[in-house]
């Protein structure tokens, strides 16, 4: 039987001065956890390097092509041709060869022709953020030395753009999409979970109906039939944005169920009728009382969610029914990445596949952890 | 202390300890005391006061991360042949293995437990008569005369009880203690009962392996007073019929002055005081237990206004008071004297002990 | 008793603050997948009671009688099914008169308004506290739900009502889990008082709590009382808590009061088998008190399906004939003592 802790008379010193709010004692739990503070590392550096200084980050812009076509990664030097060892890192140039063999073009790395490879380079003029025009990448080949230069960690795709600077970009939408869509379905998901748990009655059989009918359709099929019905003339930037809403259309109702759930049990607490009786109106008791009671829970149920939306934008993507280019994401990568040809003849095109699994592990690292902190109180 | 030949339980400076985080809670803190056989021992405190952990105690039951630290509880084990006592055995409880067979057939077999709130007790998908059943399943047994022996002396060997016998013997313990229809009710689950009935039942299933002791923990807090009081005769005229001891624990002094014949009074895991039922109403030593009689209510003619209340509020366990546990909250504080000595127990009656240091020598 | 609905609310003495008549509240069992309504429970059936201005009403009994029920309706937690609760209320009064009004009659704003006059508190420390807001959001609620709240000047307010309940400034930004039980009742208190309630509904206020721990917070609200002039309506089933307490205690049985006098005359001179029960199953803290307990068979009648004539006549052990098949009448046997038995007059029952 858990002891109870009772307060203490006032002359005995207090241990902890600080406050002792829930979200403080949730994220004194919380720091604890090494893997969940790992996680949430991850995602912090995705989320800045390639959500908001994407082109910083990145080699090239975006709509930066060349004629180095299918070209593999370069490989980083150090020691050159003589054996001569280097401090600063370099790569060769590439030359065209045809490969009667295979009747592929293939490229052939060229010693005769080095690029010393910098940090904070000058390159591809663009505006950071939108708005600050800036032309510093974080690395690069330094283009007055070396104007015809040009270093692609990953290779390059069939249009010849710098393979990494794609993976970059991709994260830049495929991590606004789970994290759009996901708002968007905790917002709808909450506010009708907790009139339908609070109501009751008509309210609650008409937004449990609408659950069920959408959780009855098959996932995919479901997804087609609303991406398919984006018109196709639509520009991109609207289509992303109906797939970020077609992605919560789908997903709110298993969060509304949780938090109906949520509702149910604390609505007939007694804090909940002393608020009615002092004459608290339902949206204060809603939003005042019940809800916030749930958000620890629900931000746990919406991290843990986030990796299926990106997935689910992926998997739509590569199908062709999700963002198509000229937009870039992880799905749309994936599409050139993952064919059969790809596989044996540009292999490197896959390595769009490890920052999808990076951050999928990354959220549910964060989201155990967070799952962990919610009852800081522990054993009352 | 007086006669020691009946003796069932005897507790000596038991210690129970938690160790947390934020330091070691003593639930448990030097308590002696003995419990004879056919004896109520009534024990009073307030919620922390640790009574409760005594008697987890006394089952081997303490939980994680609690510990006996220090002292013995030592059971004087009857072994019974033919329905009397043949010879009694010391088995010293806290030595025992929590999950070995010695203390699994004592639990339930020798000694019942019954607790609080009889809802969550009773399991919700057994009926009242699988609870009996189990019981008498795990502890009883039935003589079996051998066959073609008439003529020879009984060979009283024992055997398990058929589920046919446990049956009947779980529908006749609900009549004992009083459950209309019976052999319906057997069949009843736990929601289907009223409250009372489901206490009942807990008694039914404490008492149906005939222990030498029940431990009663707050058994009739959470019942109305009308079934309290049915409660109560039930389990005393049981007691009576069988020759059980009764440990029975509350914060309730009605409830105790009728049920126990000595009290132990708990604070903060302490035995601060100990004697028979009427010393202890008409003539209590300690500050605590005179305070505790004097701030509650009392039907009949309407007294003064205001309850004498204790002052102050139970200390942090992390933060114990120095000396004397209760000295910042008593009427009867020395300076100098109790908040720097722990009082030890002393006698001040027949079969009267305090702790406290008005009536020690420092 | 039977009363024509009045169309002007009206109190029947001017000394009362509250006057409840026939007050009904039925919970529909519903069965079957139509959900069709096959009966009632009973919780509140026909019950009458008044509450003088500053004194303090005890409403007892067991579990099922209806208490807890009858003291939500007065403050419309519930929806009443019937019966009418005349109310003074100042706050709906366009002059400096009193205004009576039918509290169950009135509609949603007009009983918010109201509902500052009449306050509540809960029994258990725990769940009547939200975790999540600290003690001055608590305490400072009600004065936000009706506007009421101005920044210095409320938390002025809020300060002095906390240490008047025994509290400490520095505890306002603190959250209830770090108190005590008995520190929390004492929250709840001070969020009872904030809007300077005339009437108290106290829903078993120290059922929860530690011996020690009742007796202060017992003494707090007496204390209070006399301080605000307060009424109170005090639901418990213990009954020495009660009497001490009560100024005049009613005693119910699965949804209908059987008697209801001045404190002392309901403890000493019962009128009503079922009290004389209770009195004596009250287990008394004296050993030397040779109990000749009255027990009372069976189990709490069931408010579902309660049996005919007078409720009590299966455990009464003064029945008669008449009991089983007449309920009997809530009247006043002797001054300002009802009770409702038909034998009433002819039994000598014993008190404590």
């Amino acid at each position: 039987m858990a002891k109870k802790q009772k307060q203490s008379e006032p002359e005995v010193v207090q241990k902890t001065k600080v406050s002792q709010s829930y979200w403080s004692l949730v994220w004194w739990k919380f720091k604890k956890s090494k893997i969940a503070i790992w996680g949430g590392v991850i995602l912090i550096v995705f989320y800045v390097s390639m959500v908001l200084f994407a082109e910083f980050f990145a080699s090239y812009v975006k709509e930066t092509r060349t004629t180095f076509t299918e070209a593999p990664p370069q490989k980083i030097h150090f020691i050159d041709q003589e054996g001569k060892f280097h401090l600063r890192p370099f790569v060769y140039a590439m030359d065209k060869k045809v490969d009667l063999k295979i009747r592929k073009r293939t490229w052939v790395e060229n010693p005769e022709v080095a690029f010393d490879l910098y940090l904070f380079t000058k390159g591809d003029p663009y505006k950071l953020l939108g708005f600050i025009p800036w032309d510093r990448h974080l690395f690069g080949v330094n283009l007055e030395k070396a104007p015809d230069g040009y270093f692609f960690m990953v290779g390059t795709d069939s249009q010849g753009r710098d393979y990494y600077s794609l993976i970059v970009y991709g994260g830049r939408l495929s991590l606004m999409v789970g994290l759009m869509g996901q708002i968007l379905t905790l917002v709808l998901g909450s506010v009708l979970g907790v009139a339908s748990g609070f109501y009751g009655g008509t309210v609650d059989v008409v937004v449990q109906r609408m659950t069920e009918y959408l959780a009855a359709f098959p996932d995919i099929p479901l997804f087609m039939a609303l991406a398919a019905a984006i018109p196709k003339y639509w520009p991109p930037i609207m289509v992303y944005f109906m797939l970020t809403v077609i992605l919560a259309i789908v997903r709110w109702g298993g969060l509304a169920r949780q938090v109906r759930g949520m509702i149910l049990s604390q609505r007939e607490r007694e804090y909940v009728l002393a608020a009615k009786s002092a004459g608290a109106s339902n949206n204060r008791i809603m939003f005042r009382h019940l809800l916030p009671g749930t958000m620890s829970h629900v931000i746990v149920i919406a991290t843990l969610s986030i990796p299926g939306m990106i997935l689910a934008e992926t998997a739509l993507s590569w199908l062709g029914l999700g963002l198509r280019p000229p937009l870039i994401s992880w799905g749309v990568l994936l599409q050139e990445g993952g064919s059969v040809y790809a596989i044996r003849f540009a292999p490197w095109l896959l390595w769009v596949v490890p920052p999808i699994i990076i951050t999928v592990m990354a959220f549910n690292m964060l989201g155990d952890g967070l799952r962990d902190a919610l009852d800081p109180y522990g054993g009352r | 202390m007086s006669d020691k030949s009946n003796l069932l339980i005897d507790i000596k400076d038991l210690r129970v300890e938690f160790d947390v985080r934020a330091g070691v809670v003593k639930a448990v803190d030097g308590l002696n005391f003995d419990i004879r056989r056919g004896q109520t021992m009534g024990v009073i405190g307030e919620s922390g006061c640790g009574k409760s952990m005594t008697a987890r105690a006394i089952l081997q039951m303490v939980p994680k991360p609690g510990k006996i630290t220090n002292g013995s509880i030592e059971y004087y084990r009857p072994i019974m042949k033919d329905g009397t006592v043949e010879k009694v055995d010391v088995v010293v409880i806290n030595k025992l293995d929590p999950d070995g067979e010695i203390i699994r057939q004592i639990r339930g077999g020798e000694i019942g437990m019954i607790f609080q709130e009889p809802m969550s007790s009773l399991t919700p998908v057994y009926t009242a008569g699988t609870h009996i059943v189990e019981a008498v399943s795990l502890h009883r047994l039935t003589p079996v005369k051998k066959i073609g022996d008439q003529m020879v002396e009984n060979l009283q060997a024992h055997r398990k009880l058929t589920k046919q016998e446990a049956r009947e013997m779980a529908i006749d313990m609900l009549q004992k203690v009083g459950i209309p229809k019976p052999a319906q009710r057997v069949d009843s689950y736990p929601h289907e009962l009223s409250g009372g009935q489901r206490q009942r039942v807990m008694v039914a299933v404490a008492l149906s392996c005939q222990p030498f002791m029940l431990i009663a923990d707050e058994p009739t807090t959470a019942l109305d007073v009308s079934i309290e009081a049915q409660i109560l005769d039930l389990m005393r005229g049981l007691q009576e019929s069988v020759g059980m001891a009764i440990m029975f624990i509350t914060h309730n002094l009605g409830v105790i002055a009728e049920m126990a014949e000595e009290i132990t009074v708990m604070y903060m895991g302490k035995q601060v005081e100990r004697a028979k039922t009427v010393d202890l109403f008409y003539a209590a030593k300690h500050p605590y237990t005179q305070a505790l009689l004097k701030s509650i209510p009392k039907v009949g003619k309407k007294t003064s206004e205001r309850l004498a209340s204790i002052e102050g509020m139970v200390p942090d366990p992390f933060n114990l008071p120095p000396g004397c546990v209760y000295h910042p909250r008593c009427p009867s504080y020395m300076p100098g004297k109790c908040d720097r000595i722990a009082p030890t127990t002393q006698k001040v009656g027949e079969d009267h002990m305090v702790s406290c240091l008005l009536y020690e020598e420092v | 008793m039977a009363d024509t609905v009045d169309i002007v609310p009206q109190i029947s003495s001017e000394e009362y603050l509250l006057e409840v008549k026939n007050l009904k509240k039925f919970f529909p069992i519903q069965k079957g997948l139509m959900r069709k309504t096959v009966g009632n429970v009973r919780a509140v059936d026909d019950v009458s009671f008044f509450v003088r201005e500053g004194e303090t009403l005890g409403l007892v009994g067991e579990s099922g009688c209806g208490k807890t029920t009858a003291g939500r309706c007065i403050i419309r937690l519930y929806t009443p099914t019937g019966g009418e609760a005349f109310f003074r209320t100042k706050i709906l009064s366009t002059g400096n008169e009193d205004k009576v009004v039918d509290l169950i009659k009135l509609d949603l704003v007009q009983m918010k308004a109201v509902r500052q006059e009449i306050a509540m508190i809960f029994q258990d420390p725990i769940n009547s506290l939200n975790p999540r807001m600290t003690v001055s959001d608590i305490v400072a609620e009600p004065m936000v739900i009706h506007g009421k709240y101005k920044s210095q000047e409320s938390e002025d307010i809020i300060v002095r009502l906390l240490e008047r309940v025994g509290l400490r400034p520095d505890h306002m930004r603190r959250y209830p889990h770090e108190f005590s039980g008995g520190q929390r009742q004492r929250i709840g208190i001070a969020r009872a008082l904030s809007m300077n309630p005339r009437l108290v509904i106290c829903d078993e206020p120290v059922s929860a709590l530690d011996v020690s721990i009742q007796a202060q917070t017992l003494n707090l609200l007496q204390d209070l009382q006399k301080d605000f002039n307060l009424a109170y309506i005090f639901v418990a089933h213990d009954l020495s808590v009660v009497q001490h307490i009560s100024d005049r205690v009613a005693v119910m049985y699965v949804g209908k009061i059987c008697e209801m006098a001045n404190a002392e005359a309901l403890y000493i001179t019962p009128l009503h088998p079922y009290t004389e029960a209770l009195m004596s199953a009250v287990p008394k803290a004296d050993p030397k008190y040779k109990s000749d307990r009255i027990i009372m068979q069976g189990d709490v009648a069931d408010p579902s399906n309660p049996p005919s004539g007078c409720y009590f006549h299966p455990r009464c052990r003064y029945t008669i004939d008449r009991c089983k098949t007449e309920a009997p009448e809530f009247r006043e046997l002797k001054p300002d003592h009802f009770v409702s038995c038909h034998r009433a007059e002819e039994l000598t029952l014993r008190g404590v």
